[in-house]
């Protein structure tokens, strides 16, 4: 399913839609609650620039927990999350000390909880990758792929470097590259083809927690890579 | 097996403080960064500019960071994003398709260069490619969509 979610149908662009919500809204707010008139049409997009980009300051949070209330209503769970993060009022001016001590807190909480995510899925990728080495399936492939080298104008020891940077990363390629005697132009081609297909175990696991499927992906990543390779190979020989 | 084992072990230890080292102050300094004027005008700037393949406001951040900071590193606030800001799912398609033809853009490319790659195509050649693919995959699942709704 690609298709943007059936409340968004009729081809409105979502951030139009949150000016538009968020617009109403602050008028009947305003009126309801005699607040100032500055909160006006001018102040809101200014909104919704925030709410569309980082919005974790000021009156951008009211805006964003609001659309979030009544705009799309059907997600409970972040309406809850919203409200933490927002959780002050919006017309007070916090000292910066207060924000900066903040998000320095946030940030290492965040921080840390990203570490844990990423280590669960690198390290066993890692010891995957590690095994797959130590059973000879690396160089096997390396073997096996020989002929693919041909047209991107590689040798088929190139194959070693690229697969080894598929499985691992690019600092294990640029490893196994410094091995082989090639030209600056080999260079540059092999770079292209590693540069965009990488590490595919732990970047698609990284995608697959993202909500696409790291097979396709890595698929997608390998043949973009050689089409690239090649098309990079072609230029460089005709220019 | 007993190598293997004290590979896996140093080999586990080695990446993972690298990634904490990296991680964690780069979550900090986006902390820091969200929401004020530098950062949005920083958001607004890149969201022009790869506004024309597709991305919206929204899902231009978490692809500017995913730019600069790679897959892995960047992958955390990607997923964070994915799943807060409830991006819609041909969002999440684009950015993976841009971002992996494309990321880490300093780092990964600093490797490269070091090792004799040029710099013109190894960055420039890259950049085009990237946007002509994304352009193409996003609309052919644009297509794809059509076709089912219909």
């Amino acid at each position: 399913m690609l298709a943007d979610e059936p409340q968004r149908a009729g081809g409105r662009v979502p951030g139009r839609a949150v000016l538009r919500s968020s617009c109403k809204d602050e008028r009947s707010q305003a009126a309801g609650e005699g607040r100032q008139s500055q909160q006006s049409r001018a102040s809101v997009s200014v909104h919704v620039l925030m709410l569309g980009a980082g919005r974790r300051r000021g009156k951008s949070d009211e805006a964003a927990l609001r659309f979030t209330l009544t705009g799309d209503g059907r997600r409970p769970r972040e309406t809850i999350l919203a409200m933490d993060q927002v959780g002050h009022d919006p017309n007070a001016r916090v000292p910066l000390r207060v924000t900066v001590r903040r998000d320095v807190l946030r940030g290492l909480k965040s921080g840390v909880l990203t570490f844990w995510m990423l280590a669960r899925v690198m390290v066993p990728a890692y010891g995957a990758a590690l095994i797959l080495d130590h059973l000879g399936v690396i160089h096997a492939l390396a073997r096996v792929a020989g002929p693919v080298m041909r047209p991107l104008g590689l040798p088929g020891s190139a194959t070693v470097p690229l697969v080894v940077g598929y499985i691992m990363n690019i600092y294990a390629a640029a490893g196994a590259m410094t091995a082989l005697h090639l030209t600056g132009q080999q260079i540059t081609v092999l770079a292209l083809a590693i540069l965009i297909g990488h590490n595919l175990i732990v970047e698609g696991a990284v995608l697959r927690k993202a909500g696409m499927s790291g097979t396709a992906f890595g698929v997608l990543r390998v043949v973009a890579g050689l089409a690239a390779a090649g098309l990079a190979n072609l230029l460089m020989k005709a220019f | 097996m007993g190598d293997l084992l004290r590979t896996f072990l140093s080999g586990s230890w080695d990446l993972c403080l690298k990634v904490f080292v990296i991680v964690v102050p780069i979550m900090v300094v986006l902390e820091l960064l969200e929401g004020t004027a530098p950062w949005r005008a920083m958001v607004r700037g890149w969201s022009r500019l790869v506004g024309g393949l597709g991305f919206t406001e929204e899902t231009a951040a978490p692809t500017l960071v995913g730019f600069v900071f790679g897959l892995a590193y960047g992958g955390g606030i990607i997923v964070r994003d994915t799943k807060q800001r409830s991006l819609g799912r041909r969002q999440v398609f684009l950015m993976s398709v841009f971002l992996s033809m494309m990321h880490a853009i300093v780092e990964d490319s600093l490797v490269l260069i070091a090792l004799g790659a040029s710099a013109v195509w190894v960055v420039g050649f890259r950049l085009v490619w990237a946007v002509v693919v994304t352009l193409a995959l996003g609309a052919a699942a644009a297509a794809v969509a059509r076709r089912r709704a219909s």
